[in-house]
C-alpha cells in the first residue's frame, strides 16, 4: 500500500523511522509536519504536487540491529511552476540494511519545475548495508532537476579531534552521528 | 617539577623518518617554543604527543607528568591534562561549541548540569574577550580561519589543561586577532601550567615570550636557546642551520 499526500501551497514534512527512538526533532517552526513511521505500515509514499506548490521533505533513517528498512518515495510534479527539495540522511548501524528509492517524476507538459533529491547515508558497521537507487522519469524539458547520493563512514579527523577533548571514542561517535542528522532540519528552518 | 619530558624520539610516516631523536624537556610554568622551517617535523611532533595515528612510533620515550603518554588512549592523554590547539581543527557541522565542551567537561566533572557549564563557558568567553554568543556556534563550521583559532583557545579555557601544546594558532590571524590570542594565551599562563608553541613566524612570541626556544631542522631540535632566538631568526632566517 502506498501512502499519497497531495502537496499544495507550501508544505515542509519530515518522515522519522528511527526504531531506537534516538532521534528527537529540535523546535521547529508549527508548519513542519513529523510523521514518525515503523516498519509495521507501509514506508512507500508519493507526494503529487500541484501547480505552484513547494515541498521540502526531509527523511531520516536511524537502523540499527537487524532493521530492515525497505522505502520508496515519488514526487510527482503534477502542476507547473511546482518545486520540490528532497533530502535523505540514513545512520547504518550493525547488520541493518536499508534499500532506498527516490523518484521524481516529471509528466510531459508540466513546465518550470525545480526538483532536487540528495541521499546520504552514514555508514557505523562493515556490516550494515544500504541500496541507494535515485531515479529521475523526465517527460518534459521545461525542468531543473538534480539528484545525487553518497556513502561514508564517519570522519577519522572528526573523530581524533573529540576524542583529544577527552571524549571517549565511543561519545565521540554519538557527536557525530548527531552532527550529520541534525544538519538535516536545517533545510526546514 | 618536569612536566613533559621527551627521550629520543623516532617517528616515522609512510616509512620515511620525520623525527630522528627529539629530545626535550619542559619544566612547569615554562613556556616553550619550537620555530622552524615548513616541513621540519613541528606538526608532526604536536600531532603524535596528542595520539594522533598514521604517525608510527620507532623508538624513544615521552613522560607527561611523570605517567608514560605513549600507551594512553588519545582521550586519556586529554583527561591527565594535554591539549592540542589544532592547525586546522576539525569542522564539526550542526554541534555548537557549548554542546561539545559540555560532554569534554564531563570527563573531568561528570555531574556538572548545563546551568552550571554555561556559567563556565560564559566566564571564559568574557576573559578571553570573545564576541559573547561566541559558545553557540558550530564547532569551526562557518567560521574564518581567525575564528577557528579563537574556538582552539576557548577550548584551551574550558578544559584547563596541564600541557598545551600550540599549533601554529598564528596562521592566518591578522593582527588584531594575533593580539587577541595571544593576550589570551598570556591569560592562561600560571605556575603550575606549561605550553609548547609551535610557529614559524616570530609575531605571536613577541606577545607570548617563551622561556625556552627550539629550532626544529629536519627532525632535530639542533639549538635550544632564550628569546634572543627568535630575534636571530627573524634577521637570519633558518640558513645557518640548514647549511650544517
Amino acid at each position: 500500500m502506498v501512502t499519497k499526500i497531495e502537496v499544495d501551497g507550501t508544505k515542509k514534512i519530515a518522515i522519522i523511522i528511527d526504531s531506537s527512538k534516538s532521534v528527537v526533532a529540535p523546535k521547529l517552526n508549527n508548519s513542519v509536519k513529523i510523521i514518525n513511521l515503523d516498519s509495521e505500515r507501509s514506508l512507500d509514499i508519493s507526494f503529487d504536487l500541484i501547480k505552484n506548490s513547494e515541498l521540502t521533505l526531509v527523511i531520516i533513517h536511524n537502523l540499527k540491529d537487524l532493521d530492515i528498512i525497505k522505502q520508496k518515495v515519488k514526487i510527482t510534479h503534477i502542476g507547473g511552476n511546482s518545486k520540490s527539495k528532497v533530502t535523505v540522511h540514513s545512520v547504518l548501524d550493525n547488520q541493518s540494511k536499508l534499500c532506498f528509492t527516490g523518484v521524481i517524476h516529471n509528466p510531459k507538459k508540466i513546465d518550470n519545475t525545480v526538483a532536487e533529491l540528495i541521499h546520504k547515508t552514514l555508514l557505523l558497521s562493515d556490516e550494515a548495508e544500504v541500496e541507494s537507487n535515485p531515479e529521475l522519469l523526465i517527460d518534459n524539458d521545461q525542468v531543473k532537476c538534480a539528484h545525487g547520493s553518497t556513502i561514508s563512514a564517519l570522519d577519522k579527523k572528526e573523530l581524533f579531534y573529540l576524542q583529544s577533548r577527552g571524549i571517549n571514542k565511543k561519545e565521540a561517535e554519538q557527536i557525530l552521528v548527531n552532527s550529520f542528522i541534525n544538519q538535516i532540519w536545517q533545510q526546514l528552518v | 617539577m618536569v612536566m613533559l619530558s621527551i627521550k629520543d624520539l623516532f617517528v616515522n610516516i609512510d616509512n620515511k623518518q620525520v623525527l630522528k631523536g627529539i629530545n626535550l624537556e619542559i619544566k612547569k610554568g615554562q613556556v616553550h617554543a619550537i620555530m622552524g622551517p615548513n616541513g621540519s617535523g613541528k606538526s608532526t611532533l604536536a600531532n603524535f604527543l596528542a595520539g594522533k595515528s598514521g604517525i608510527e612510533y620507532l623508538s624513544g620515550g615521552v613522560k607527561l607528568d611523570d605517567s608514560n603518554l605513549l600507551e594512553q588512549p588519545i582521550e586519556t592523554r586529554a583527561k591527565n591534562g594535554l591539549f592540542l590547539s589544532f592547525q586546522q581543527p576539525a569542522e564539526i557541522v550542526g554541534i555548537s561549541f557549548a554542546n561539545m565542551l559540555h560532554t569534554a567537561y564531563k570527563t573531568k566533572d561528570k555531574d556538572i548540569s548545563s546551568v552550571d557549564f554555561l556559567k563556565i563557558i560564559k566566564e571564559k568567553v568574557k576573559i578571553l574577550e570573545l564576541p559573547t554568543n561566541f559558545y553557540t556556534k558550530n564547532v569551526n563550521s562557518d567560521l574564518s580561519g581567525g575564528q577557528q583559532k579563537m574556538g582552539e583557545l576557548l577550548q584551551m579555557a574550558v578544559l584547563d589543561p596541564t600541557l598545551a601544546i600550540i599549533d601554529e594558532i598564528d596562521s592566518g590571524l591578522d593582527i588584531d586577532s594575533l593580539k587577541l590570542v595571544a593576550n589570551g594565551l598570556q591569560k592562561m599562563k600560571s605556575k603550575n601550567k606549561s605550553s609548547l608553541i609551535i610557529t614559524h613566524r616570530q609575531k605571536i612570541l613577541e606577545y607570548y615570550k617563551p622561556d625556552i626556544v627550539h629550532i626544529l631542522i629536519e627532525g632535530r631540535i639542533v639549538e635550544s636557546g632564550g628569546a634572543e632566538l627568535v630575534d636571530f631568526v627573524e634577521k637570519n632566517g633558518y640558513k645557518k642551520w640548514l647549511q650544517k
